[in-house]
């Protein structure tokens, strides 16, 4: 079981290699057709769930924080669960940003290839493109960071960067599928134990952030920690409101609950 | 000519020898137990085993080292690494070198027992994860 | 037939993987080699050359065109070199230096922090020590990297590919370096062997014209080489004793024109 997941700012090209890797690899897909489906077990509003994944929390586009943090961890719980059963090539899930450290996970961006366009949009003027493509890249760097703190672009993020300007689309389905069969990507009972943890984090984060906010979850071998902040008041409540929701997510060996001080709620409630 | 499966168990705490012995002779497998690394190459020297299953990280020797021995002698055994230090970049190294599988402690008899099965599997020799219940 | 240039941070394993790459493609390897020919050249010393290609400009470097030079020496040696093929540099900014030779294969090998700090320690140094002496070469790199050529060492888009060596190994990563050299992108064509030619004559010109005028640029097609200066500088005698000195320098250009009043185009040097 491996698994190959791609992120690019040219969607096209980067549906076009994604599908055709799939094949030649004999690999399941996943990409942004599962928002529906995750929309209906989870019933949300799915044109929410897709603008949740593009834009950042905002009362003039009727998307609240928590509403939106929700949204994300429901899809986040659903890749997680895909990833997990079977040879896979993901994209246009953000799933780069949230499967980290698996040894069996490929991550790899595409860049440029935007003068292989299709004829619709090749009529614009190549400043033109520049500067589409740049607004993007600031669109996608601010909602990465908002939701994962991580920029998108960042090299640091992925195990391989192509870029498209020189190698042509079938070379790099090429390359990629060379790549997937290097032994150091096959999946272990370790690496898999490993994406299994996260998973289940997500699982817990999940339900938790139903109805609370500043909700962080680790989990490693069925251990979950959970921490969360608020004011000091409301310490014991929001403790034992986690240990009473989490309780009914199933795999949990082990529930330890951090709490932090919210200082700046705690600051401005003082002066009240 | 026997149909058990052979395996070489391979680590310097002795309580981990007692715990997964009797778990995988249950599978129908001849298990044999080592602590010194040194002996243990000795055996892999006069016999080919089914499966190997080491601990990395060992006084005289390494599980790598080991890996390297068996993978010499007989490419057809299948290696399995087990150890309480798993970091990701040893696990890849491991992966690289042909190990079968890569499990951090602490893990659950059973856990082993299904990787040995799937181990078993790739030999061509699938076995039974619980032969006694069909008795 | 490929051009490989290799670019990665201190201790990142790019040297291994450059010789493994050229041991596979029965290429030349060079990184050091090419500021010892420069200095042999232009009788300048090596650690001169050196902080010209690695440091970025201090602040009296920023009211004199020194790195210019320097910088046109170094380029002049390495297009040059790479003129024939069949050769991986894994020096500095191997990326930079060749960005006009589009079938130059530009790869960059990155790996995490920690990493690049335990094999620093190999070499006898503490860990604070070897992660303030990675941290700094990294800040070096941006700062020249910025200063001289307006752009970031991390950026991916210099760059034809970017592998991590944490999570592929260096035999994969050759690996996948070697394939991408095969591609039709990167193949020496006869084409791409005259434009490393046109590219080496436009160097050499510049070299004799940067001390006096550096703000020249220069192209060459087909050994036609055109210098694009100010009307002020084309008529001065300096000038054009040094367009002498080229063409008596350089046998295989066919035809030498100066244009002035005309802007310099993007792919001039």
């Amino acid at each position: 079981m491996s698994v190959l997941i791609l992120s690019s700012e040219n969607k096209e090209l980067e549906n076009q290699i994604a599908q055709k890797t799939a094949e030649r690899l004999g690999y399941t897909t996943l990409d942004q057709q599962f928002y529906n489906e995750i929309a209906k077990k989870y019933t949300l509003d799915s044109k929410k769930l897709m603008d949740a994944m593009i834009i950042t929390p905002s009362f003039l586009k009727r998307m609240p924080s928590k509403q939106w943090y929700y949204y994300l961890s429901c899809v986040e719980v659903e890749v997680l669960a895909r990833l997990l059963e079977d040879n896979c090539v993901c994209w246009g899930l953000a799933a780069h940003l949230y499967v980290v450290v698996i040894s069996h996970v490929l991550k790899v961006r595409l860049i440029g290839g935007h003068s292989l366009m299709s004829p619709g949009q090749g009529n614009m003027n190549e400043d033109k493109i520049k500067k589409i493509i740049a607004e993007q890249e600031r669109s996608r760097e601010n909602w990465s960071m908002t939701a994962y703190n991580r920029k998108e672009a960042d090299p640091g993020l992925y195990d391989m960067v192509i870029n498209l300007d020189q190698v042509q689309p079938d070379e790099a389905v090429d390359t990629l599928s060379t790549t997937m069969g290097y032994p150091r990507l096959k999946a272990m009972t370790y690496s898999k134990n490993n994406l299994a943890d996260r998973a289940l984090a997500a699982r817990v984060k999940n339900v938790l952030l139903k109805s609370l906010t500043d909700i962080q979850v680790d989990a490693q071998n069925g251990t979950v920690v959970v921490t969360t902040a608020s004011v000091k008041r409301e310490k014991s409540k929001k403790i034992d409101t986690i240990k009473k929701i989490a309780a009914q997510v199933e795999g949990i060996g082990y529930l330890e609950v951090h709490w932090n001080k919210d200082m700046l709620t705690e600051a401005a409630m003082s002066y009240r | 000519m026997s149909n058990l499966l052979e395996i070489l168990l391979l680590d310097d705490e002795a309580i981990v020898g007692k715990r997964l012995k009797p778990a995988l002779e249950k599978m129908n497998c001849n298990v044999e137990v080592f602590q010194d690394p040194q002996l243990a190459v000795g055996r892999i020297n006069e016999k080919e085993f089914d499966i190997v299953v080491t601990d990395i990280y060992m006084d005289d020797m390494d599980g790598m080292q080991v890996l390297d021995i068996v993978h010499e002698k007989s490419p057809r055994t299948k290696v399995i690494m087990i150890t309480g230090y798993a970091m990701i970049s040893l696990a890849r190294d491991a992966m690289e070198k042909g190990a079968f599988d890569f499990i951090a402690k602490p893990f659950k008899p059973d856990d082993l027992r299904v990787v040995i099965a799937k181990a078993a599997k790739a030999l061509g020799s699938p076995i039974d994860l619980n032969p006694l219940t069909r008795e | 037939m490929s051009i490989i240039t290799i670019s990665r941070g201190s201790s990142s394993m790019g040297k291994a993987v450059a010789e493994k790459v050229a041991a596979k493609l029965e290429c030349d390897i060079f990184s050091r080699d090419l500021l010892f020919k420069t200095s042999g050249r232009f009788h300048v010393p090596q650690k001169t050359l050196e902080k010209a290609i690695h440091d970025a400009p201090g602040i009296f470097e920023r009211y004199s065109h020194t790195k210019k030079v320097y910088l046109t020496y170094i380029r002049a040696i390495l297009t040059e070199m790479v003129a024939g093929g069949n050769i991986v540099y894994y020096g500095l900014a191997g990326h930079l230096l060749l960005d006009k030779l589009p079938h130059v294969l530009k790869v960059r090998i990155t790996a995490n922090l920690d990493g690049r700090v335990k094999r620093k320690m190999t070499e006898g140094f503490s860990e604070k020590k070897a992660r303030d002496m990675i941290l700094a070469d990294d800040d070096q790199r941006k700062k020249w990297s910025r200063k001289i050529y307006d752009a970031d060492p991390n950026d991916c888009s210099l760059y034809d590919l970017t592998v991590c060596i944490d999570k592929l190994s260096v035999e994969n990563a050759v690996d996948c370096i070697c394939r991408c050299a095969s591609r039709k992108a990167f193949e020496s064509t006869s084409d791409c062997v005259r434009q490393s030619k046109d590219l080496s004559l436009a160097w050499n010109a510049k070299v004799l014209l940067v001390e006096s005028f550096p703000d020249v640029g220069i192209t060459c097609e087909y050994g036609n080489l055109l210098i694009y200066a100010t009307e002020k500088e084309a008529h001065t005698t300096k000038f054009k004793k040094i367009l002498d000195d080229i063409k008596k320098e350089n046998y295989d250009i066919y035809n030498l024109e100066v244009h002035t009043g005309l802007p310099v185009p993007a792919n001039a040097v």
